[in-house]
């Protein structure tokens, strides 16, 4: 395949993702009154848009299995510009498009300085670096293999009868005994579909990519409409991509970029929610939420969180939030059900680690073991220093995320937090509270011997966003400036 | 806060601070550009990039690729990812369910009639420890030389086939060094006579707990691969090779791995083959591995005791057969290459002849093309099973440098050594056409290496092609 017809592959294949771009751009300007929150609008569009595509392309197949392909791709595009349009025109009718703009955009060179600027352009050749390297790159890690391979067994089987795969005998061989629903899967089906070329068809290699830019984008935003300094968001896009761990996941494809972005967004989004409580907000909370279910099931984690930050927040259970909790449990757990009553009765849980591997279990194949020493958690120095402080002693992995991070909070301890201005200090406060209780989730679970959160350094990854936003805030606050002095 | 801060000072630390940002993103881009480089050349076409990619995983699925005959049954495979998409043959993940009763069966026998009501007919190992291959039935099987035989091995994959008739094979028991060298390293370093400080009953073994690198051991006396044999001395000449295989016990505490060490007659390394690896938490488990010598050559076993590990070997034994595989020429054909009595002609983007050649010489094949004709792209690879000898190079005159510098020189070194020649045909006149591959990579004159070149055509028009009547290979047809 020639550079020419992968560029243009992956030019179809962005250009059908726009309708549900769209879908959730309409579904966000109708949940959200408050028009400082829309300017977000754009990002959240692209992170919870392209979901949209994979539920779809899940009940198409699940209700029309088997056709040909020319089915498929008619019926997805046509499915989602009639939503647009239909969403459009409910928008129209109640006069949602009316004064929605985006603020102008605020120029980035015209109030930075020549460093800022330069900052700005070596996080671009960043962004073309990465693209380069996944574009001139092949998929080679185990997971990305595992889940292209699974979109190419659904493409040729059009059936979804018998996923996950955990009977060989349906599934041409392939062994993929995991709980997650086809959140990112169905990308790879999707650009199997439109290549018509079941041999290395590579459009959904660029979808972590994607989900980078959005992320970034996000990033940027955040910081432009709320702290009213862009470049607090270009330092903390810097600070995400020089976590070696994070890019090479991007280049690699792989699911973890999509989790956390869905993560980061729906926990963005409660920020808003605990600002103002409104019941249309917290349905779209739910919804992201949903969707973060649906890519991956270590995105259950979500409930916990709000749950406690709920609880900080309000320091008290009120009705109001006993009533709200329900229709966010409801509305959020929608979208999987159906594929947590199939996990439960495949694996008997909605939600499996490594109990859905029966081999794993055997006790003469010593797997435990394997996970242990393999992992470096072999003794119990190794599970402190490799296991619960990794973001420290790995920094071929988490660069010098988790430094900065111990510099950002010390000046956050110790500093004048006035100094901060009210939106970022009850911004960054959130954040805190968002690392603080995953950490207390991983050493409250260390503490009690279970390895759980410390086996895979892909779980301490969910936190990067969050360690670069915060620590991009209180870098940038605390650190002075040019002719200012503290 | 920061009052004390002022003046000069806080544009200083502005100023680290800025640098630190901007260094820590040139260190990334450099690494998401180079990385990659270092496996394959970015600016092949897709598909051919996956097939001259430098992982190993890729490099045994195209290979597999490339002899969809030879396979009838499923593979057995550990590293399920990269074998389901980039292979082409049926397989069966270790992880299987299916592989339950395998694991649950109480003897060989058994074992095997189970492998053999699965339609498994061969094994791919990874290139990190899988609880199977060292605490099932799979390792003594794999040390059966009747049952297993090793057919191709890059890097940790190794690939077996099975065979389930009557044995055939006469082999021969060796006997362990009782000599065994400890050093830092695999190669150079100061090496020292192991202190035999174990028990009676055990050959070797060393406690590495508090050490923070890996340790090697080495079996002291490098041997001929005929020298230990325990009836007669086969002295005879043949470029047959011989397959060792390893049938043992070892408790270990952590990570062991054991290797192979090839030397030539001269006693310079040849290549290490990687042949067992387990991981295990004071316990017993079982070692089955094979690896391949060829004559005149000598081979050395080599332990690497991970950090904080030990290893106490309880026994093992060596047994040798005399693999009866020659490899004479092959051309393979893929896509639209046909071969015809006239021409050789290569229809469209990725069509290729592929040429299997075991060649005895000094360098490498100087290869004609005779009257070319056609439109299109043409590249040609390359590529030989002696690619990775002379691993250690002489450094005597930098090895004042530290050891990394010296990794990245031979790492640039072996990537030049890498050709890939392209040329555009455009001619409806037949010319000849002479394989420039200037590899600076020498081959030893004692031995055989098996080449395998590419010719692939590149045109994206499918009605374009390219025709040519014969290949020469050191002047030699065909």
């Amino acid at each position: 395949m020639s550079f020419t017809e992968q560029l243009f592959d992956l030019l179809i294949f962005l250009l059908t993702l726009i309708p549900f771009v769209l879908i959730a751009k309409l579904l966000f300007r109708i949940s959200i009154d408050n028009k400082k929150i829309l300017e977000l609008s754009l990002p959240v569009a692209l992170i919870m848009g392209p979901i949209f595509l994979s539920i779809l392309l899940e009940l198409v197949m699940r209700y029309f299995p088997k056709e040909n392909n020319l089915f498929y791709l008619l019926s997805i595009p046509i499915i989602g510009t009639l939503l647009v349009v239909f969403l459009l025109f409910y928008c129209y009718k109640k006069k949602f498009l009316q004064g929605w703009q985006s603020k102008k955009i605020r120029s980035i060179i015209s109030n930075s300085s020549k460093k800022e600027d330069v900052l700005f352009i070596m996080l671009l050749i960043t962004m073309i670096a990465v693209f380069l390297a996944t574009f001139f790159g092949i998929l080679i890690q185990n997971d990305p293999l595992e889940y292209a391979k699974t979109g190419q067994t659904i493409y040729h089987l059009k059936d979804l009868t018998h996923y996950p795969f955990v009977d060989t005998n349906f599934s041409d061989g392939y062994y993929g005994p995991w709980t997650h629903g086809l959140g990112y899967i169905n990308f790879w089906v999707w650009s199997y579909f439109l290549a018509e070329y079941d041999g290395m068809t590579n459009s959904a290699r660029f979808i972590s990519y994607y989900y980078l830019v959005a992320l970034i984008i996000l990033l940027i935003n955040i910081s432009t409409v709320f702290l009213n300094q862009r470049f607090i968001g270009v330092l903390a896009a810097i600070f995400l991509c020089s976590t070696p761990v994070f890019i090479n996941g991007v280049t690699g494809s792989h699911i973890d970029i999509i989790r956390i972005a869905l993560l980061f967004n729906s926990l963005v989004l409660f920020y808003f929610y605990l600002q103002k409580p409104s019941l249309k907000l917290l349905l779209f909370i739910s919804l992201s939420v949903g969707l973060a279910l649906y890519t991956h099931s270590i995105n259950i984690l979500l409930f916990p969180f709000i749950a406690i930050l709920w609880l900080i927040h309000e320091r008290k259970i009120t009705l109001l939030m006993i009533k709200h909790g329900f229709i966010f449990l409801f509305f959020s757990l929608i979208f999987v059900m159906p594929g947590y009553i199939i996990n439960m009765k495949i694996f008997g849980n909605p939600v499996a680690d490594s109990g859905a591997v029966p081999v794993w279990n055997l006790p003469n194949l010593h797997y435990d073991e394997w996970f242990f020493i393999r992992r470096e958690l072999g003794n119990q120095f190794d599970r402190l220093f490799y296991g619960l402080l990794k973001g420290l002693s790995k920094p071929d992995w988490f660069g010098l995320s988790y430094y900065l991070l111990i510099v950002a909070f010390y000046f956050y301890i110790s500093g004048n937090l006035k100094k901060l201005g009210n939106e970022s200090y009850l911004l960054t406060k959130y954040l805190l509270k968002i690392i603080l209780i995953f950490f207390s989730f991983v050493i409250i679970t260390y503490s009690l011997g279970h390895d759980i959160f410390i086996k895979n350094y892909r779980y301490q990854m969910t936190l990067q966003p969050f360690i670069a936003l915060f620590s991009a805030v209180i870098l940038y606050k605390f650190i002075p400036k040019e002719k200012t002095e503290c | 806060m920061l009052s004390f801060i002022k003046g000069n000072i806080s544009k200083t630390i502005r100023r680290y601070f800025y640098y630190l940002v901007v260094l820590n993103l040139l260190y990334i881009i450099f690494l998401i550009l180079v990385s990659p480089l270092r496996y394959y050349s970015p600016l092949m076409p897709y598909d051919l990039r996956i097939e001259q990619s430098k992982y190993n995983d890729l490099q045994i699925a195209t290979y597999i690729n490339n002899f969809p005959e030879r396979i009838t049954g499923k593979i057995l495979v550990s590293r399920q990812g990269s074998f389901s998409y980039y292979a082409k043959q049926k397989y069966l993940s270790v992880e299987d369910p299916k592989m339950i009763e395998f694991y649950d069966s109480k003897t060989t026998d058994q074992a095997k009639n189970i492998l053999m009501s699965l339609g498994i007919t061969h094994f791919i190992s990874a290139d990190y420890p899988t609880p199977p291959t060292y605490n099932s039935f799979l390792p003594k099987l794999l040390s059966d030389l009747n049952f297993a035989t090793l057919e191709h091995r890059v890097g940790g994959y190794s690939f077996y086939s099975f065979n389930y008739k009557d044995p055939d094979k006469n082999f021969t028991k060796y006997r362990l060094s009782d000599e065994w060298t400890i050093s830092n390293e695999l190669i150079g370093g100061q090496s020292f006579l192991l202190n035999n400080d174990s028990n009676q009953g055990e050959i070797l073994s060393y406690d590495n707990s508090n050490n923070t690198k890996p340790i090697w051991i080495t079996e002291g006396v490098s041997r001929l691969s005929y020298s230990y044999e325990v009836p007669t001395r086969k002295k005879e000449q043949n470029i047959n090779m011989h397959s060792y295989a390893l049938d043992g016990e070892v408790i270990i505490n952590g990570v062991v791995e054991i290797y192979a060490i090839i030397f030539d007659q001269n006693g310079i390394i040849l290549r290490k083959e990687d042949v067992w690896k387990g991981v295990a938490k004071n316990r017993k488990v079982s070692i089955g591995g094979q690896f391949l010598v060829a004559p005149n050559n000598s081979y050395k076993l080599a332990f690497k005791v991970n950090r904080r590990s030990n290893i106490k070997l309880v026994n093992l034994d060596i047994s040798s057969s005399e693999l009866n595989k020659k490899i004479s020429t092959e051309v393979l054909t893929r896509n639209f290459a046909y071969i015809t009595e006239e021409f050789y002609t290569l229809k469209g983007a990725n069509s290729s002849f592929s040429i299997m050649k075991s060649i005895n010489g000094s360098s490498y094949p100087k290869i004609e093309i005779k009257n070319i004709s056609g439109y299109g792209g043409l590249v040609a690879t390359i590529n030989s099973n002696c690619d990775n000898e002379f691993i250690q190079p002489d450094y005597s005159r930098i090895s004042f440098l530290p050891k990394f510098i010296i990794n990245i020189i031979n790492d640039a070194k072996k990537r030049l050594s890498r050709e890939y020649l392209s040329y555009f045909i455009n001619s409806s006149e037949p010319q000849d056409l002479t394989l420039d591959f200037k590899k600076n990579l020498k081959i030893k004159d004692s031995n055989v290496c098996i080449f395998d070149i590419r010719l692939h055509g590149t045109s994206e028009r499918k009605n374009s092609d390219i025709k040519f009547t014969d290949i020469l290979i050191n002047g030699e047809k065909l």
